[in-house]
């Protein structure tokens, strides 16, 4: 039986990092990025291939412990931030879970979407939706925290590819 | 290529019972997940989990649909254990709740953040159908058991199964 979910790289950050970046990652369908995630401020964006344009939208589904909500942020709001993880869904104290879903990642017809399950078990649990509109295939994803923020030390990256057959 | 996920220990009950229990977990993977098909024997539907028989340092914050409505809620650190809901008996025969745990670094000595989802679809208004729940138990040690039970002395009806998988990342 082919193994279907494997290992491409895991990292644990020694220091403060201002961003992490992988790559080479091809020959997979899908990716899966599970991060052990705290921060120092702010939310965590993801940038495919490093692009800055203002292509980024997201959609979330949240509770923050007394009620349910949905919102979204467009173009106008994110620029060139990235997929974003707002910094309710983040934690400065706690090493919470984030897992990140790139499905097709490598094609070159369609927009990137990818779907976040994130969680702070002190502030919001969720999910999100986080769009890309470039049909680019990805070759690469760097992480990175907006308002001044850094992943914090102790943080661990594993990047999962899935292989269809 | 190595397997990511390896099968550590399952349970599938043949009669109801109280707990399914795993202990003597190996700290030799980096991550653990839980995969539960479960069913109250009767009423309850509160699935508590505790690690290492600890009761204490738990918190948990959700987000669940009932099909009619979009809540959230939340726990503080006074929690004795963990939190999922499943099916109880009072609803449509034959139907199970799954729920998952995935806890990263369980073997580290930070707290343990766990993430976890739950579906109880019925065919059926009422009850918990889906939610999500980010989890804290606030301990450095490694986990070495997890335990699972229903709130108000509910057993695990026959055919609850539970499968714990190690996750190696290299």
């Amino acid at each position: 039986m082919p193994v279907t979910y494997s290992t491409i790289t895991t990292t644990t950050l020694g220091s403060n990092q201002s961003t992490v970046t992988f790559s080479s990652f091809g020959g997979y369908t899908d990716l899966r990025m599970v991060l052990n995630f705290k921060n120092t401020a702010g939310g965590l964006a993801i940038r495919p291939n490093s692009n800055t344009s203002s292509i980024y939208s997201i959609t979330r589904l949240s509770g923050n412990g007394s009620a349910a909500s949905s919102g979204r942020l467009g173009t106008a709001d994110l620029g060139g931030t990235g997929w974003y993880v707002p910094n309710v869904f983040c934690s400065t104290t706690n090493f919470n879970l984030i897992t990140v879903d790139v499905m097709n990642y490598t094609n070159t017809t369609t927009f990137k979407t990818i779907l976040v399950r994130a969680n702070d078990s002190a502030d919001t649990v969720g999910e999100i939706v986080a769009l890309a509109q470039t049909t680019s295939a990805i070759t690469s994803l760097e992480l990175s925290c907006d308002a001044g923020g850094q992943l914090a030390s102790g943080t661990t990256i594993t990047l999962y590819g899935i292989a269809a057959a | 290529m190595p397997n990511t996920f390896s099968l550590i220990a399952s349970s599938t009950l043949g009669s109801a019972q109280a707990n399914i229990s795993f202990s003597s977990i190996p700290s030799i993977y980096t991550d653990l997940c839980l995969k539960v098909s479960s069913r109250g024997a009767s009423t309850g539907t509160l699935v508590l989990v505790q690690f290492n028989s600890s009761s204490s340092g738990y918190q948990a914050r959700w987000l669940d649909g009932d099909g009619s409505a979009a809540s959230s809620g939340n726990n503080s650190s006074t929690l004795q254990n963990l939190m999922a809901w499943t099916q109880s008996s009072s609803t449509t025969a034959n139907t199970f709740g799954n729920f998952e745990l995935y806890i990263p670094n369980y073997a580290g000595s930070n707290n343990k953040a766990v993430s976890s989802d739950y579906a109880n679809e019925n065919n059926a208004t009422g009850g918990i159908a889906y939610g999500l729940l980010a989890n804290l138990w606030s301990n450095s040690d490694a986990i070495n058991s997890i335990s699972l039970s229903i709130s108000g002395g509910t057993n695990f009806a026959a055919n609850s199964s539970a499968y714990l998988y190690g996750i190696v990342k290299s």
